[in-house]
């Protein structure tokens, strides 16, 4: 490690003791401090890695396949750095290094699984090039940051490009496979059984309103590639992974069929990296995976148990509200900060009709537009109360049998958990 | 009152290729304002290559990556003679974005390459590498329109080509010009989405008045309830001051 990166280091945790000491919660101001005075502080320090760095990249299930790979990882013995909170941007990593180093020591990790942001991790690996990229879907996204898919989609090809030892892609995402075909990378791919297909709708199926007349989207017509692991099959949440001919049955923890097929990106990557750790071990490991922060955990606040369901785009809303089919309490809480995307056009590429039997309310800066939304889909708004913590109290305090749900995007997911800081626990 | 007639047809202009920002918004609004007022409204789609449907109500268009437009544009121009027509004929028109543009005379980029449009609009779009993005308000002829606009394309209007109206907050049509969107006749072009006609009542309802006159039918129209829509509008307006 060079001189100036422990300068940048030391900097930046002196900025994150200074934070604790005022009672902020330091997240990524220390990594700012710390990339402005070394700005080699991503190559000095996951360069010195001797399993090297995986990247995790894509619209949906970033966080959920990086927890899963970092706990399978773990589960193997190896000592993983990661950017737990979601905070995947590159200042975000810098932090996570400023805090888990020593001054003047190399860090204490066998290799790095970081989930980045698909334009951060195209500037990220100008920097630090890494082994693996797993690369999960592109889908309509904070459209008024990256402008448009396709351009996401050039995003991640130039991040795999960037990988030496090869790429794990989705094979039913037809704009992935092919930037990994035309870069010639070395590919594994992951897939989900074709008959599972309706379950897993890609964007351009999205996209398209007359469902009867759908373009026929390039993969169709592409040869198929051969998964290296598939998801055969689930019901509940007992989920069948085909490994070559070898089938595999694994009663998981996590729900929800978008992390069944997060579970084969990762099974992919740990059967290409740890070729002796056999099938049954790893998917054995897997059933111990719990959901990461804020995706579809349950949550008490005051003794009312309370589901998170994090929501950030149109497919992510859809799938979220195809996963449950039993009336509930929901509350909507949208917000529109720059995490969040400052367009909320999406939410009319939602349909909200399922909620019909539910009660609904909505909440977050964009309260009111959440509300003319579901207005159009006919669905009644019980009320809507832009402030976040005011709407969660008068949730906590309605009185139901039927399950309190939380729909929420990214900060106003944050703003949530913060104010309720103290009265909430994890179930 | 308004007498009963057949369905209303609402046409919309290549749903799969341009509908990128929630475009499919405005054709539900369109929908749910007639039937709430006990009219049928039948949402119709036109794909490429397919026969213009005969005597919409309403034609309504939206955004698209520069691969929809590129998979679209020489159908628009095949169905260009038509569309003509029918905005001679009063027939309400919105197009939003990437459509807007290709009623005007096109889309050019720097290295020459460019799409022809129809020329409904006598305005021609160049790309630039500035992307225009962001909440925008406009003095319009149907109150303040609120909406949200994501362009690199920076459209002149060209001689005497009327804009929707004057920018209040944002960019528009382009980064100089202080107007935004395009009028010819019932044909409105504009770069906002959001989408634009929920928080927009008073101008979805312009659109369908102008489909009622179309049909002999000059009764006003019976007012909704729009209590959500003017709560969504005061609370951007506020944040925006």
């Amino acid at each position: 490690m060079n001189i100036r990166t422990t300068i940048g280091i030391g900097a930046g945790k002196i900025t994150r003791s200074g934070l604790r000491l005022l009672g902020k919660n330091a997240g990524a101001l220390p990594g700012l401090v710390s990339e402005k005075l070394a700005p080699g502080i991503l190559a000095d320090a996951l360069g010195a890695l001797p399993d090297g760095v995986i990247i995790i990249t894509g619209t949906n299930g970033k966080t959920t396949t990086t927890k899963i790979i970092t706990d399978l990882l773990e589960a193997n013995g190896k000592r993983v750095l990661t950017n737990r909170m979601g905070s995947n941007f590159t200042r975000g990593v810098v932090s996570v290094i400023v805090s888990e180093s020593e001054l003047g020591k190399p860090l204490p990790h066998d290799i790095a699984v970081l989930e980045l942001d698909e334009a951060y991790a195209k500037k990220f690996v100008q920097v630090c090039k890494p082994r693996y990229v797993v690369a999960l879907n592109v889908m309509r996204d904070q459209l008024d940051r990256f402008g448009e898919i396709d351009t996401t989609a050039r995003f991640i090809a130039s991040a795999m490009q960037a990988a030496t030892d090869g790429v794990i892609v989705n094979a039913d995402d037809h704009r992935l496979v092919r930037a990994a075909e035309e870069a010639g990378l070395n590919t594994i791919y992951f897939g989900v059984d074709p008959k599972l297909a309706k379950h897993f709708p890609g964007d351009d199926d999205l996209l398209a309103v007359d469902q009867d007349n759908k373009p026929k989207n390039d993969a169709e017509t592409t040869t198929s590639h051969k998964p290296l692991v598939t998801l055969k099959n689930f019901k509940g949440q007992s989920v069948t992974y085909a490994f070559g001919k070898q089938s595999v049955v694994v009663d998981m923890r996590l729900t929800g069929q978008y992390n069944f097929q997060n579970g084969a990106a990762a099974l992919a990557l740990l059967t290409t990296l740890l070729p002796d750790i056999t099938p049954e071990t790893l998917t054995g490991q897997m059933s111990h995976v719990l959901p990461a922060f804020g995706r579809g955990e349950v949550v008490e606040i005051d003794g009312e148990r309370i589901e998170l369901i994090l929501i950030k785009n149109p497919s992510g809303f859809r799938l979220a509200l195809a996963s449950f089919h039993d009336p509930a309490t929901a509350l909507i809480a949208i917000n529109d900060n720059d995490p969040d995307g400052r367009d909320i056009s999406w939410l009319w590429d939602v349909d909200f009709t399922s909620l019909s039997k539910s009660e609904v309310a909505t909440t977050g800066l964009r309260a009111y537009d959440m509300a003319l939304r579901l207005q159009y889909d006919e669905i009644p708004v019980a009320w809507s109360e832009p402030d976040l913590a005011k709407a969660v109290t008068k949730l906590l305090q309605h009185k139901t049998k039927v399950p309190k749900r939380i729909f929420c995007n990214y900060t106003a997911m944050l703003a949530i958990r913060s104010h309720f800081g103290k009265e909430l626990h994890e179930v | 009152m308004k007498s009963n007639t057949s369905p209303f047809k609402i046409l919309f202009l290549y749903p799969n290729e341009m509908n990128i920002y929630g475009d499919t918004g405005n054709a539900i609004v369109l929908q749910k304002r007639l039937q709430w007022r006990g009219f049928d409204a039948e949402i119709i789609f036109h794909h490429p290559g397919k026969p213009l449907a005969e005597k919409p109500d309403i034609i309504i268009g939206g955004g698209g990556q520069d691969s929809g437009q590129r998979k679209i544009f020489e159908d628009l121009l095949r169905i260009g003679d038509k569309l003509h027509d029918l905005a001679d004929e009063n027939v309400p028109m919105l197009l939003v974005c990437g459509l807007y543009q290709l009623f005007g005379h096109g889309f050019y980029t720097h290295d020459g390459d460019s799409m022809r449009g129809i020329s409904i609009f006598n305005a021609e779009t160049h790309a630039t590498p500035q992307r225009l993005i962001g909440n925008i308000t406009l003095d319009s002829p149907f109150g303040m329109l609120i909406g949200y606009e994501n362009h690199s394309g920076q459209t002149k209007l060209l001689g005497d080509q009327q804009p929707l109206g004057t920018v209040v907050k944002g960019y528009g049509n382009n980064a100089e010009e202080g107007h935004e969107g395009a009028v010819y006749r019932h044909v409105y072009g504009t770069y906002l989405h959001g989408s634009i006609l929920p928080k927009n009542p008073l101008f979805a309802d312009a659109l369908i008045a102008q489909a009622f006159k179309n049909r002999g039918d000059l009764s006003p129209l019976k007012p909704l309830d729009d209590h959500f829509s003017s709560q969504a509008r005061d609370a951007l307006l506020t944040r925006l001051r």
